[in-house]
């Protein structure tokens, strides 16, 4: 029997866990209706007809959905803060066993899966040495294997993630125990890679943990989550909560303090929620293999556009999945040392976001015609398309509301609004002063939970930990400053992302930048559109009513300095100078653990001037390896690989186009033969030349 | 023969050989002189060439067990439901 089924007919250790999900959403849900009628009351008195007419009704309706939505936010930080306050959630998987349970637990092998595609090399084969440091600290690396599986397209990147698979092997002594594979196809994205493995290796694991290009994890941290599963067979995915590191922007830095101080809060919350009907994230988890490879195969969607093909944001489903076939998912916030890093500037993050509103949209189609899966991961997918939707739902609230004051200043007043069919006139009422309440309240629901887990660092004695009391109160103001900054600009670009979505347009599934700056032309370009919109709304509010005018600003204001903004927050010396004066600090940046030190300023793999594809050619060693790894099939005629080689060799790399440059790449003939006319090339000529380089930089070693 | 291209190809001998492992001791470095006398003593035409040929006869080059890309396959199936 292979080891992946060892535990699949283990009974289900339920507990009672299934009631109290059922009585806290049942909570949730009466206070998100019953605050939502109230703001929807509010609203209705705010307004001039009191949602009289169409348009009205359009309002009402749409702020009854955003109105709900921050709603549901508010009561899951409110819940997180209770159970954290209490001392955690009864119900959660740490609290089920005991310190002696858990180190008494045999472990079971475990497979830690690196999934990349054109990441940067150094700094993800960092993250993998920092968690197998950590697990060789533990004392349990025995347990583990590990599996570097690329999806990179570009030859001087995975000839680079080669060699550096290579130079950990021999860095970390775990020569046939880190693995590395190529796919030549990238088929189905991230989920198909990750198939690719289970097809080949999935048999030989009872779990794996996935981790993401940017994941670094402690070794007790892995420990910990295998022996929960162990415990627990009918667990089948165990996700942990990551902490935001390594962070040298602005908008970076401003990220991983939201998420250090909220996090904890609003992920207490929804895991108390979600209980063993949580969501995966793709990342920072274990699986147990088995009953995934059982279950959780992505089958392609059938209908049009969006939803036909292959399913891009694979994670949810996976979850849904699971759950279908009766195995537990959840989510422990307890669980510490899992990290990962923020995309460094607001054009990385607004890029991720256009994937993953593309993948989140294309569960609509799940959402209705998935069958059997269970209500609660139904209610994931719903949070994860509204997250993105929320955006052009706000959008049209505006577009509405400038209606609305463009029609009481313009057009004459409708004393019979339709569908009234009475005699007696309506006069609209306009209540600045309920405006100010309706606008103060949502104000609170977004706000106050941020108060509130300001209180819990304070209540937990945490305070040191983020620079003292009135740092960490100054740091809360600027993050909530830079937030409303952010708000608008994510609102708009969020709205064309699920434009794009719905109509299919095709995106470029590139990998997340980590390290450059926003350039004032990029960012000028970029935000074009939105500073225009932006200005123009203003304008034509000024023109029609000066208190409209201020009511736009909020909003009209952060896309006008839209550019600014995005380059100035991916600035790193603006990052290193909050920094410096103590503020948005977080607990890892004051105490440097080795995890997060390890991959502060990763080690360079190729020390050499040359690329990746040069090394491959120049370098014995390399080029031996790559050659034993070559493929023993060909694609390309000989003759044409001999020609793309002849010229490869006359005038270089550069000269020849991505797919040429593969082909050479994974050609055994070919490297060798570059390699020898590299040798024996003129000192003047291309080779010549970068043989000389490299001869400087070995004596100089 | 212009003193240069000795030089450089002398210099490249060293190169490949600390590449491949080769500690560069004075014994070694003795090898790699001798290596181009010879090859300098059947004229100054191609003479690097002639040196990077006969390079792997005069050093035994060091060929280290590369560590396995992927471990032994075991095929099995990722299962898909009749349904979404």
């Amino acid at each position: 029997m292979s080891d992946a089924s060892a535990t699949d007919s283990v009974p289900e250790l339920t507990g009672r866990w299934k009631a109290v999900a059922v009585l806290r959403r049942t909570l949730l849900t009466l206070l998100v209706l019953g605050q939502t009628l109230a703001g929807v009351y509010g609203m209705l008195s705010v307004l001039p007809y009191h949602g009289g007419d169409l348009l009205e009704k359009s309002i009402v309706l749409l702020f009854a959905l955003l109105f709900a939505w921050i709603s549901v936010g508010f009561w899951t930080a409110m819940l997180g803060f209770y159970m954290r306050r209490r001392g955690g959630d009864p119900q959660s998987l740490a609290r089920r066993h005991d310190a002696a349970t858990l180190a008494a637990t045999p472990l079971a092998r475990t497979a830690l899966v690196l999934p990349i595609y054109n990441e940067p090399v150094d700094r993800t084969l960092a993250g993998l040495r920092a968690t197998v440091e950590s697990l060789r600290e533990s004392g349990q690396l025995d347990h583990f294997d590990f599996y570097i599986l690329s999806d990179s397209r570009d030859a001087d990147v995975w000839l680079a993630e080669r060699a550096g698979w290579y130079a950990l092997c021999r860095e970390l002594g775990l020569q046939g125990r880190l693995f590395y594979r190529h796919r030549p196809v990238n088929l189905n994205f991230k989920s198909g890679n990750v198939a690719d493995f289970l097809r080949r290796w999935g048999a030989d694991y009872r779990y794996m943990v996935v981790l993401d290009a940017d994941s670094v994890m402690g070794g007790h941290t892995l420990v910990r989550m295998v022996r929960h599963m162990e415990l627990a067979p009918r667990i089948g995915i165990l996700q942990s909560s990551p902490s935001l590191i390594n962070a040298h922007s602005a908008f970076a830095r401003f990220q991983q303090f939201a998420n250090r101080i909220y996090g904890p809060l609003f992920s207490t919350g929804l895991a108390a929620l979600q209980l063993g009907e949580a969501a995966y994230w793709g990342h920072n988890a274990i699986i147990r293999t088995a009953p995934f490879m059982e279950h959780c195969g992505l089958r392609r969607l059938s209908g049009f556009g969006l939803f036909k093909g292959s399913i891009m944001s694979h994670d949810f489903v996976e979850a849904a999945y699971m759950g279908r076939a009766g195995y537990q998912v959840w989510m422990e916030p307890g669980l510490q040392q899992s990290y990962e890093e923020s995309p460094p500037t607001l054009v990385d993050e607004l890029t991720r976001d256009r994937r993953w509103t593309k993948g989140n949209m294309q569960h609509v189609w799940l959402l209705f015609f998935g069958r059997r899966i269970r209500f609660a991961h139904r209610m994931a997918f719903i949070n994860g398309i509204l997250s993105y939707l929320a955006s052009p739902v706000w959008f049209v609230f505006l577009v509405l509301t400038s209606i609305e004051a463009t029609r009481l200043t313009l057009w004459p007043i409708d004393y019979f609004p339709e569908p009234q069919n009475s005699m007696f006139p309506v006069w609209p009422e306009w209540h600045p002063h309920w405006a100010v309440a309706m606008i103060l309240s949502t104000f609170f629901l977004l706000f106050f939970p941020k108060f509130l887990a300001v209180a819990d660092v304070l209540l937990s004695g945490g305070r040191r930990q983020f620079g003292g009391f009135w740092r960490l109160l100054l740091s809360v103001c600027l993050e909530l400053f830079v937030s409303m900054l952010l708000a608008p600009i994510r609102m708009l670009a969020h709205s064309r992302y699920v434009l794009e979505a719905l109509f299919n347009v095709s995106l470029h599934w590139g990998g997340q930048n980590r390290t450059d700056e926003t350039g004032w032309a990029q960012a000028l370009i970029s935000q074009a559109p939105g500073t225009l919109l932006a200005g123009g709304w203003a304008a034509l509010a000024l023109w029609l009513d000066p208190m409209f005018f201020y009511w736009s600003l909020p909003v009209a204001l952060p896309l006008i300095l839209a550019a600014p903004t995005s380059v100035l927050l991916s600035r790193v010396a603006i990052g290193q100078w909050l920094r410096e004066r103590r503020l948005l600090l977080t607990p890892e940046e004051q105490r440097l653990i080795p995890l997060v030190s390890m991959i502060a300023e990763p080690a360079t793999l190729n020390p050499t001037p040359l690329s990746a594809f040069e090394a491959a050619v120049i370098h014995p060693r390399l080029n031996r390896l790559h050659r034993e790894q070559a493929r023993r099939r060909r694609t390309v005629q000989p003759d044409t690989l001999r020609q793309w080689a002849q010229r490869c060799f006359k005038q270089g790399p550069g000269t020849l186009n991505r797919f040429q440059l593969n082909a050479l790449a994974r050609d055994d003939d070919s490297l060798a033969w570059l390699h020898r006319q590299a040798w024996r090339a003129e000192p003047e000529s291309y080779w010549g030349r970068r043989i000389g380089q490299l001869g400087v930089v070995v004596r100089g070693a | 023969m212009p003193y240069h291209e000795v030089e450089v190809t002398l210099a490249r001998v060293l190169t490949y050989l600390r590449l491949s492992g080769i500690t560069v001791t004075p014994e070694v470095a003795r090898q790699a002189l001798g290596l181009v006398d010879s090859a300098l003593e059947e004229g100054d035409q191609r003479l690097l060439v002639r040196v990077m040929e006969r390079l792997p006869d005069t050093f035994p080059l060091p060929e280290e067990a590369l560590p396995p890309q992927s471990p032994p396959v075991h095929h099995a199936s990722v299962h898909y439901a009749d349904s979404l």
